[in-house]
């Protein structure tokens, strides 16, 4: 499982870091709630913070970033100067139980690859978090229900998926700026995959996931959940210890 | 690595979480910079109270700082004179100090984490996961 995350997660954001940078700088809006409604000197993780586009939301609260894939770690450190990161791993988490105010996993346990691993991956935030009533995490997952996006996949579709990333001329290795392709192959406001001729895809593990089940593996890890929706393609949560 | 981080690191390895001896890390042949971020006074009379000040005198003496050894206490709600000079003195040590490259090193198994480009690597070989 572990290996296979390896091959079809990890190696895949390293790859690809900066272009997937490139196309993730617009906050969702739950997650901006989230984070602007948390009282000044609260101290949380962002676990999967990718290229840190949370980090600066709040100003007025500390957050240490984690990532499994060190190029992404590297893009969030030079844009959270007020914040810090670490390059982890959600399953082994550099922190002390029971230590944080608040918790963020946006787009990560979907990449775990078995329904333990998602479990576990939500218990080892959940042990992070303080107690009920001090402490909350909001966790963020992609939807399997999703019938009017690019995608088109809906509670039929399959679950687990290879989802193809194609790296934009700009972004190839080694990285030789193009000047003339630059304007046209620039980034729009949503991820784009261009289909360019000999490109190779990058192919992503993802679970997507059903409506009511990331209630589901929150409850197996043993959380309450406090509020949860859909937003844009995606199911979210906020979510507590019971203890 | 800020210093203020070091403040909410422990070991990644699981049979270390039960043991006192895990917190703090403890730095290793740390280079040092300083970066200028901004001031932001409403975040550390706030975080004050949050912080392991045993944790955090460790960690500092083992970059050659010495902080006062009980946790300066903020005299009122609105931030004095007096106040302000413990909080620049708080966010040059805390958000200023950036441990560059380095070690950290657990009390209680020994393993040691690289800090490389003011990043941590805490990543386990995977006979340790």
């Amino acid at each position: 499982m572990a290996e296979y995350e390896d091959q079809h997660v990890h190696q895949v954001y390293d790859k690809i870091a900066s272009h997937f940078s490139a196309t993730r700088y617009k906050p969702w809006p739950i997650v901006h709630e989230f984070l602007t409604t948390l009282a000044p000197g609260s101290v949380g993780i962002d676990v999967g913070c990718g290229n840190g586009k949370y980090l600066n939301v709040n100003p007025n609260v500390f957050i240490v970033g984690s990532d499994r894939c060190e190029n992404l770690v590297k893009i969030a450190k030079d844009q959270a100067p007020t914040q810090d990161v670490a390059t982890a791993d959600i399953l082994s988490q550099p922190h002390k139980p029971s230590s944080f105010d608040f918790a963020l996993s946006i787009a990560v346990i979907h990449h775990l690859s078995s329904p333990e691993r998602r479990v576990e991956a939500i218990s080892s935030i959940l042990e992070l978090l303080k107690p009920a009533g001090e402490g909350k995490a909001l966790l963020y997952v992609w939807a399997l229900e999703q019938k009017n996006s690019r995608r088109g996949w809906d509670e039929n579709s399959e679950q687990d998926v290879l989802v193809p990333w194609v790296l934009t001329k700009q972004f190839k290795e080694p990285s030789k700026k193009d000047k003339s392709t630059e304007s046209e192959s620039k980034t729009e406001s949503t991820e784009k995959e261009s289909e360019a001729e000999g490109s190779k895809p990058f192919l992503r593990y993802y679970h997507l996931y059903k409506q009511g089940e990331l209630e589901d593996n929150v409850k197996s890890a043993g959380g309450n959940v406090i509020n949860s929706g859909y937003e844009k393609d995606n199911w979210w949560a906020i979510v507590e210890r019971t203890t | 690595m800020k210093l203020l981080t070091a403040n909410f690191l422990s070991c990644a390895v699981k049979s270390c979480k039960s043991s006192p001896l895990s917190f703090p890390l403890h730095f290793r042949d740390a280079e040092l910079a300083s970066k200028s971020v901004p001031y932001n006074p409403l975040l550390l009379s706030n975080l004050l109270p949050r912080l392991d000040w045993t944790a955090l005198v460790t960690s500092s003496s083992e970059l050659g700082f010495t902080l006062p050894a009980t946790k300066p206490l903020l005299q009122s709600e609105n931030i004095g004179e007096e106040d302000e000079n413990t909080l620049k003195m708080l966010h040059k040590v805390l958000m200023e100090t950036e441990v560059v490259e380095g070690k950290m090193v657990c009390g209680s198994c020994g393993f040691e984490y690289g800090i490389h480009q003011s990043v941590g690597n805490f990543l386990l070989p995977s006979h340790l996961v």
